[in-house]
C-alpha cells in the first residue's frame, strides 16, 4: 500500500462500538434497532472493532455549514457541538509503519 | 480528521458563499447542514454540480425531497410524515375548524400543504377557516391575526420561529385571540419561546400541542449519546443536537467506506452507512430521495409547571399505527 497516500488505520469507535450500530456492512442482515440488546451490541461491537481496519484517505475534513451568527444563532451554536461531539467518537489511529 | 466550520447565518446567500468556501478554498468533498431549507435549497444545484454530498440534521421541508437532487441528504426526516402526524393529531382531537398562520417560506408552507394534503385524506370533514402566510420581515401581523380571528377556528395551526413567534405570539395575546387552541410542529417545541413571558403566557392559555421528531430515548444509542454530549458539554442536548450527531458520524463513516476523499465516491457511500447505521435518533436507512424511511414523533402539550411553563410529551405517533397516547 502507498503509504505516502494511504493510511493503513483503524477507527475506534470509543463508546461501544458507535453511539449507533454500524456493522461496516460486514453482516448479512440489518439488526433491528429492537432487537439488539446490550449484550449483543457489545459482542456485535467487538467483531466489528476487529474489522475495522480499513484504508483511509490522508486526511478526513467535514465541512459544517450552519449559523455561527444570525438570529438563529442562539440555537445553533448548541446543535453543533453535537457535530464536535461525533468528531470526538472516533478517533483515528495509524498502523504501524508498512500498514498491517 | 478536521471538522471545518462555516457561518451560514441562516441566509441562503451566506449560506451558498459559505458552501463555496468549503469546496473551493478548504477541498472540503462532504458537508454537514444547513440548517434550514431555504439554504438547503440555494447550495442543492451547486453541490450537485461539484458532486460534492451534504447532509443536512434540520432542513425538513418537503421541498427538498422533490427538488434537492441527488447529493442532498438528510438525518432528519422529511415534513411529509410530520403533517401526517399532525393531521392524525387534529382527527384524534376531533377540532373541525382549522386556521393555519404559517411562515411564508419553503418551511412553513410545505407544512401548510401538507397539512391540508393530509386532512383531505383523512378527515375531509374539516375546514380550514383561514390560511395566513406571513412575511417575516414585517413584524407586524395584528391585521392578519385579527383575520384569524374574525374567522373563529376552533384551534390554529402554527409555523414560526422564536424571533417572529415572540412577535406574533405577543399581538395574538394583545387582540384577545386567545380562545382557540393553538397546536404546531417541531419549530414551536422549542423551550426559548419561554423567554418571553407574553409568548409563554399565550401558548400555555391556548394549550399548545404539537410534534417533533422523536429521539428514542429509552433505547441505548441515544443514552449513550445523551450520556456523552452531557459529560461532554454540561448542558442538555438541543432540539436536532442528535440529528446533528447522526449526520457527521454518517459522513465520518461514509468518507471511510469511500476509502477514497472523493465527493463522487462518498456520495455513493452514504446510502450504504446509512443502510447499516443505527444512531441517537434510530435506524437512519434512506429511501431514493435521501430521507429517513423511519421516522417516529413525538407528540407534546404546553403545561404549567413547577418553574413555569413546560413541554409535557403524552403521545408518539409512527406511521403505521398513528398517535399512541402515553
Amino acid at each position: 500500500m502507498e503509504d505516502k497516500v494511504w493510511a493503513v488505520a483503524a477507527i475506534i469507535l470509543l463508546i461501544g462500538g458507535a453511539v449507533g450500530g454500524y456493522y461496516g456492512g460486514t453482516l448479512t442482515a440489518t439488526p433491528s434497532e429492537e432487537s439488539v440488546s446490550k449484550s449483543d451490541y457489545d459482542a456485535l461491537s467487538s467483531k466489528y472493532e476487529a474489522l475495522q481496519e480499513i484504508s483511509l484517505p490522508d486526511v478526513i475534513k467535514i465541512g459544517v455549514a450552519y449559523p455561527l451568527t444570525g438570529p438563529i444563532a442562539p440555537i445553533t451554536l448548541k446543535i453543533i457541538k453535537a457535530a464536535e461531539l461525533a468528531a470526538k467518537f472516533v478517533t483515528i489511529r495509524e498502523a504501524s509503519p508498512g500498514g498491517r | 480528521m478536521r471538522l471545518i466550520f462555516e457561518d451560514t447565518a441562516a441566509e441562503p446567500e451566506t449560506c451558498l458563499e459559505a458552501v463555496k468556501k468549503l469546496v473551493e478554498l478548504d477541498g472540503v468533498e462532504v458537508i454537514v447542514g444547513p440548517a434550514t431549507t431555504p439554504s438547503m435549497l440555494a447550495v442543492a444545484e451547486y453541490l450537485n454540480r461539484r458532486k460534492v454530498p451534504i447532509i443536512a440534521p434540520s432542513a425538513s421541508a418537503i421541498k427538498i425531497s422533490e427538488e434537492g437532487g441527488p447529493y442532498l441528504f438528510r438525518t432528519v426526516p422529511s415534513d411529509d410524515l410530520q403533517t401526517a402526524a399532525l393531521a392524525d393529531l387534529v382527527k384524534s382531537k376531533g377540532w373541525k375548524k382549522l386556521a393555519t398562520f404559517v411562515l411564508g417560506q419553503d418551511y412553513g408552507i410545505g407544512l401548510e400543504q401538507g397539512l391540508k394534503e393530509n386532512l383531505e385524506i383523512i378527515a375531509p370533514e374539516v375546514e380550514i377557516v383561514k390560511s395566513v402566510r406571513y412575511d417575516p420581515e414585517k413584524m407586524d401581523y395584528r391585521s392578519e391575526l385579527q383575520l384569524v380571528k374574525d374567522a373563529k377556528p376552533e384551534a390554529i395551526f402554527f409555523a414560526t420561529w422564536v424571533e417572529e413567534g415572540y412577535v406574533i405570539f405577543r399581538q395574538a395575546l394583545e387582540i384577545g385571540l386567545d380562545e382557540a387552541l393553538t397546536f404546531g410542529g417541531e419549530g414551536m417545541a422549542d423551550v426559548a419561546f419561554f423567554d418571553d413571558p407574553s409568548t409563554a403566557e399565550f401558548m400555555t392559555k391556548t394549550n399548545m400541542m404539537g410534534t417533533k421528531p422523536a429521539s428514542p430515548k429509552d433505547r441505548y444509542y441515544y443514552q449513550q449519546f445523551y450520556t456523552a454530549y452531557k459529560e461532554t458539554f454540561d448542558e442538555e442536548p438541543s432540539l436536532y443536537g442528535d440529528y446533528m450527531f447522526d449526520a457527521t458520524m454518517i459522513a465520518i463513516m461514509s468518507v471511510a467506506k469511500a476509502g477514497v476523499y472523493d465527493g463522487e465516491k462518498i456520495k455513493k457511500a452514504i446510502p450504504a452507512v446509512a443502510e447499516h447505521y443505527i444512531g441517537a435518533t434510530g435506524q437512519k436507512a434512506m429511501n431514493e430521495n435521501g430521507d429517513p424511511l423511519l421516522a417516529k414523533y413525538d407528540v407534546w402539550e404546553i403545561v404549567e409547571g413547577d418553574e413555569g411553563p413546560e413541554y409535557s410529551f403524552i403521545g408518539e405517533w409512527e406511521k403505521a399505527s398513528g398517535i399512541s397516547w402515553k
